[in-house]
């Protein structure tokens, strides 16, 4: 339907796609940003991207895992920048100062202490973490949407882990 | 226990974020709006794929159309072998009226074995014949 010659048709089913993939995108963005304003904002850019991109998807990935793989590049384009402006030791310092009052964190003391300390991680580890801690993705689809061997992602996911109980077991 | 199992015991995998009420339901519209209304043009790799495609589909509709064709022709030749010994059920198959010469033939055996000459019996079904 996405390469239906009628504008009509395909509008159409780019509108199912964004109605179906919303979610689960959203939330994969939502751990990585921390901020609801930020993650709408990659959010909004993933899609109108994606619709523009069009004509570069080749259909050798499912639809699902390639507009995945453009809001994981903003994603990281937008945490990438965030680090530059910002004059912290830890970039994401400002995001985790903010999340305690932000009213779209409904979390309790442990939930905090644990997305701090997903928050101190590298940001493609942090992503990694994310995926397989909270999604459960399997590591096949996981190396499908980033492009990185099923080796290296589990090898990141240990150490990802081993770091975030680290850092737990200091501040117990 | 590894590292993984520590974690999910101690602090579980709720999420712990929110959104605004109606958010998922608005932002499908909000997206359809902002999008650009410019044309968007089939890529050479897409056309290539949706060819391909076609291909295949019209190959898989061209198999079945022949087996279909071939067992039409099966079916018709193995009935037509079939009841090629019954020269009447073959005439009702094809909707043919027997001919006279077909039941003429019928009713000399009824006749021999009745004892009853064709033309008594003629006379008889004509009227013409006042004993009966």
């Amino acid at each position: 339907m996405l390469s239906d010659p009628d504008p009509e048709v395909r509008r159409k089913a780019f509108e199912i796609a964004v109605r179906s993939f919303t979610p689960r995108i959203y939330w994969q963005i939502r751990r990585l940003v921390l901020s609801h304003d930020d993650a709408n904002d990659i959010m909004q850019d993933t899609f109108i991207k994606a619709w523009t991109s069009l004509d570069n998807f080749r259909g050798e990935s499912s639809l699902f895992t390639w507009i995945y793989r453009i809001a994981v590049n903003e994603s990281l384009s937008f945490l990438r920048r965030k680090k530059e402006s910002l004059s912290l030791d830890s970039p994401d310092a400002d995001g985790i100062n903010k999340l305690a009052a932000d009213e779209y964190f409904d979390g309790d003391e442990l939930q905090f202490r644990l997305t701090k300390a997903i928050a101190t991680l590298p940001e493609k580890q942090r992503l990694v973490f994310n995926m397989r801690y909270f999604d459960e993705m399997k590591y096949e689809e996981m190396s499908r949407i980033l492009g990185t061997s099923v080796g290296a992602l589990k090898a990141s996911y240990h150490i990802a882990t081993k770091k975030i109980m680290a850092i737990l077991d200091e501040k117990d | 226990m590894n590292a993984e199992k520590k974690l999910s015991k101690r602090f579980g995998k709720a999420n712990p974020f929110t959104v605004p009420d109606y958010y998922f339901n608005d932002f499908t519209g909000k997206v359809m709006n902002s999008l650009p209304k410019r044309e968007i043009s089939v890529s050479a790799g897409a056309k290539a794929m949706i060819r391909r495609r076609l291909i295949v589909r019209r190959m898989r509709q061209a198999v079945c159309a022949a087996a279909v064709a071939g067992g039409i022709f099966f079916g018709v030749n193995t009935a037509r072998h079939f009841y090629s010994g019954n020269i009447n059920d073959m005439h009702v198959m094809t909707g043919k009226v027997n001919t006279y010469d077909e039941y003429d033939r019928y009713l000399d055996d009824v006749f021999d074995h009745a004892d009853i000459s064709k033309d008594e019996i003629y006379s008889y079904v004509s009227g013409q014949d006042e004993s009966y």
